[in-house]
């Protein structure tokens, strides 16, 4: 199924891609010096005098085989995804991590008293959380601890001239983005436990939970908690696209070496195969994520296991 | 003509989004530098920013991006170069060259003792393979209109010889190039403009090898700086030749950040991140007013203009070309949108260079002027306060600005309303922007051309000589052509200068272009780094190696 979904989704984003107006002849060269007759040279080297569906299959199998070169660079794609891999890689997962943990904290501290202080401040802080524009966030994180406090580096991924990936140089880097990153995911997820979690501790199997003694941490952990995360599992898989996306913001504004901002200087100079490559790239790692939620949904939930009913 | 400057559009796309915002906060915060200037090693290193990466630094490869323009001088040599501030032809590796008295054939001598940041010794031999490369017809990109001035080069492109047969060794140090005809832009547009390539480092190779090779990423030239390591998305890394025929750089290490956004430059900027960088006009107080800083103001080597699609038949006319640059106010312009940054535009050059026609027409403010020019054009006011033709035509038309030129074209509107012209502003994004505009797509847009590494000649050329390979402008007069030609023909500099600047009086007498201004740019230096005082950014850059570290 993963495979004709891919092929699917290449086909579509590579004709979204070709809708937009734009010749990357003319972003790559400088058009003052080239006649017409040098365009049209140039777009034969490229390719991009044959019909679209050719140019479709022959950037897909140049992909496949790795060979596929950038319009820009000239260098193969392959190598420049993976080169921008690790920094994107490690702020994702980064973000992934403390927005689930910290949105499902919150929400379970919502639902367990709820209408209350905290749940009102809570509900208040998740509200701006997704209301705050990135960069907007970003640039003020910046200001206050960068700037104003130094505490933290203002952007970049590590230390200048240094190479390596040492988590504890990289760490005070992933701060901000991840802070930006997250507090949207945070709200998000935080909503979505608060609701399911008060949904779930009304239900008749935990009072049952409690009439036979279970201790009172045990019922919530072990039966509600456990219960409630399944539509927040769903959110895992959901989530992956809106924080690639995300990243394409934050790793500007952060000048971090990532994907993000591959994506948006290759669309700017419209070099197609980068384009067309990060979003194969970017709809595998989705459809990885749908996967992990489906694992986890079973991990979750032992009905849902297979052979097992 | 209507290429969007690689070295501000960009930056002014995400400074437009983030930019003010944090600028406005950053006023009057007092900041600690950081100390990035002396590295563990006690060895000397320096960080500059770009907003973007180059594409590759395989020099001659068409495209090459705004941290390549920073440090292409630095790195590599031509046989000749550009001069300081006035772009005049100074020597480079060829420690001197002869001229024949037809000015056909041109005998570059070399400088002695010259070797390759790998301590190969420099030779003829590179020379020569350099110009055969750069000829041939795998080299990326088309045979410029200068190199096609060689003898042999339309035919070694085209594959029908196997090297440039314009171009002879004569002995070990001396190299001979033989034009089709006298031009006299071939040295500041062509020669200056290549570097020459290690023949024993790429011989051999394909040139699309090389460009996915190594070499161009981390090559090696005969330059002041070796790039040593280019991290993807990151920075380059350079480090100070030794063996260097200027002497030893005073600085071991430059880095090159590659910082996309404005806002991020900034805040780099006031934390010591960035040792050095240039600033808008509004946040120059700051900075100014901080001793942990200098700040230099320097003349603007880019100018603002309006151009026309002069095949529109609302812009035949230029009585009403120069009606709009009449109408403009701009040092009130120049004065609130730039505090006083700035000069008012007077021609498509820099002032500065030899070339310039001080002479030639220009259309300062003047609104009854701007005025009486319609009214003789036949334009006379309406109702509306919008002027109209004897054919009840408005003399309205849609005004196309880049996000970065948005405020310009806000500024400007007012003033053409004043005089009875009615502009819609049509704003285009960054992404929107689709490279030059072509005549028949457009009514009028505001530009901004660059003059940063370019002979001012090869600028007024590209601009306004006809027939152009992309017409932005439609722009053609025969006796304007008929210069280019006379002025690249001509056999001595009096005679030259003479040349181009007949020529100019004709273009401004015609108008196709409004120009607007020259924004100063605002370099600010952290304290401890001392840079010479320079004419602009290009010799700032191509001058780091005198930059020192103060003890």
């Amino acid at each position: 199924m993963l495979i004709p979904l891919l092929i699917g989704i290449s086909i579509i984003s590579y004709a979204i891609i070709r809708l937009a107006p734009g010749d990357p002849t003319k972003m790559l060269a400088d058009p003052e010096t080239l006649t017409t007759e040098q365009m049209e040279a140039m777009r034969i080297q490229l390719g991009l005098d044959q019909p679209l569906y050719v140019q479709y299959v022959k950037t897909m199998t140049s992909l496949m085989t790795g060979d596929l070169l950038s319009f820009k660079t000239r260098e193969p794609v392959v190598e420049m995804i993976a080169a921008r891999m690790p920094a994107t890689a490690a702020l994702a997962i980064t973000v992934l991590i403390v927005g689930f943990i910290g949105g499902i904290a919150v929400g379970v501290l919502q639902a367990l008293r709820p209408n209350g202080l905290a749940d009102d401040i809570a509900t208040l802080v998740t509200l701006i959380g997704f209301a705050v524009p990135t960069f907007w966030l970003a640039l003020m994180l910046m200001l206050l601890f960068s700037v104003r406090l130094d505490w933290l580096p203002v952007s970049g991924i590590r230390p200048p001239n240094t190479s390596g990936w040492d988590p504890r140089t990289v760490a005070p880097y992933l701060v901000l983005p991840t802070i930006v990153l997250a507090t949207n995911l945070i709200a998000t997820v935080a909503r979505y436990t608060r609701s399911s979690m008060l949904d779930a501790l009304s239900q008749d199997y935990l009072r049952t939970a409690r009439a036979k003694g279970l201790a009172e941490r045990s019922v919530i952990v072990r039966h509600a908690l456990r219960n409630s995360l399944l539509p927040v599992i769903t959110l895992l898989g959901v989530q992956v696209p809106n924080l690639l996306g995300g990243t394409v913001a934050v790793e500007t504004i952060f000048a971090l070496p990532g994907i993000g901002r591959l994506a948006l200087d290759s669309v700017v100079s419209r070099d197609y195969p980068v384009i067309l490559s990060i979003n194969v790239f970017v709809a595998i790692l989705v459809l990885l994520g749908s996967l992990v939620a489906d694992v986890a949904y079973g991990i979750a939930d032992p009905r849902i296991r297979q052979g097992e009913s | 003509m209507s290429i969007p400057n690689p070295l501000i559009s960009r930056r002014r796309f995400t400074q437009g989004v983030a930019g003010s915002a944090l600028a406005a906060s950053f006023a009057g915060v007092t900041l600690p530098i950081a100390d990035v200037v002396t590295a563990q090693d006690g060895s000397t290193q320096v960080i500059i920013g770009a907003w973007s990466e180059p594409d590759s630094l395989l020099s001659g490869a068409p495209h090459s991006g705004a941290a390549y323009q920073q440090i292409q001088r630095i790195i590599a040599n031509g046989l000749v170069r550009l001069g300081y501030p006035s772009f005049d032809v100074e020597p480079d590796l060829a420690e001197s060259w002869d001229v024949s008295e037809d000015s056909t054939v041109y005998t570059f001598h070399l400088r002695d003792g010259v070797t390759w940041q790998d301590g190969e010794p420099f030779t003829v031999e590179d020379v020569k393979f350099t110009l055969d490369v750069v000829t041939s017809p795998d080299w990326p990109g088309a045979l410029d209109s200068y190199w096609s001035q060689v003898v042999g080069a339309t035919e070694h492109k085209a594959g029908e010889a196997t090297e440039l047969t314009g171009a002879r060794i004569i002995d070990d140090s001396t190299i001979e190039v033989t034009l089709l005809q006298p031009d006299t832009l071939f040295l500041a547009s062509a020669v200056s403009r290549q570097r020459i390539l290690p023949k024993h480092l790429i011989d051999g190779t394909t040139i699309a090898d090389i460009q996915k090779s190594d070499f161009a990423r981390v090559p090696t030239y005969t330059g002041a700086f070796q790039v040593t390591e280019w991290l993807p998305g990151e920075s380059i890394t350079l480090v100070a030749n030794p063996n260097y025929w200027e002497g030893k750089p005073g600085i071991d290490t430059i880095i090159s950040r590659f910082i996309p956004d404005a806002a991020t430059s900034i805040a780099e900027l006031s934390t010591g991140g960035l040792d050095i960088g240039t600033v808008q006009p509004d946040q120059l107080a700051q900075f100014s007013s901080d001793s942990t800083f200098t700040v230099q103001e320097l003349p603007g080597l880019r100018i603002a203009y309006i151009q026309f699609d002069l095949t529109k038949e609302l812009f035949t006319d230029p009585r009403i070309r120069k009606a709009i640059s009449h109408a403009i106010d701009r040092q009130t312009v120049i004065d609130t949108l730039y505090l006083g940054y700035g000069e008012p535009g007077r021609s498509f050059i820099p002032t500065i260079s030899w070339v310039y026609n001080p002479d030639a027409p220009t259309y300062p403010y003047d609104p009854d002027q701007a005025a009486a020019l319609l009214e003789e054009a036949g334009w006379t006011l309406g109702d509306d306060g919008i002027r109209v033709n004897a054919d009840g035509q408005r003399l309205a038309f849609e005004l196309i600005a880049p996000t970065s030129s948005r405020t310009d074209g806000l500024a400007i509107q007012p003033f053409l309303q004043a005089i009875g012209i009615e502009v819609t502003l049509v704003e285009q994004g960054a992404g929107q922007t689709t490279g030059p505009l072509e005549v028949g797509q457009y009514d009028a847009s505001i530009s901004q051309w660059n003059n940063y590494i370019i002979d001012p000649r090869a600028d007024l050329q590209r601009t306004f000589q006809n027939p152009r390979p992309t017409d932005s402008t439609g722009y053609a007069n025969p006796d304007v052509d008929a210069l280019f030609l006379e002025a690249r023909a001509a056999l001595d500099r009096d005679t030259e200068q003479g040349l181009w600047f007949e020529l100019q009086d004709l273009v401004e007498t015609d108008a196709p272009l409004v120009y607007l201004w020259r924004q100063q740019d605002l370099l600010v230096v952290g304290n401890r780094l001392t840079v010479p005082e320079v004419s602009s950014l290009s010799e700032l850059y191509a001058r780091i190696p005198e930059w020192q570290i103060n003890s």
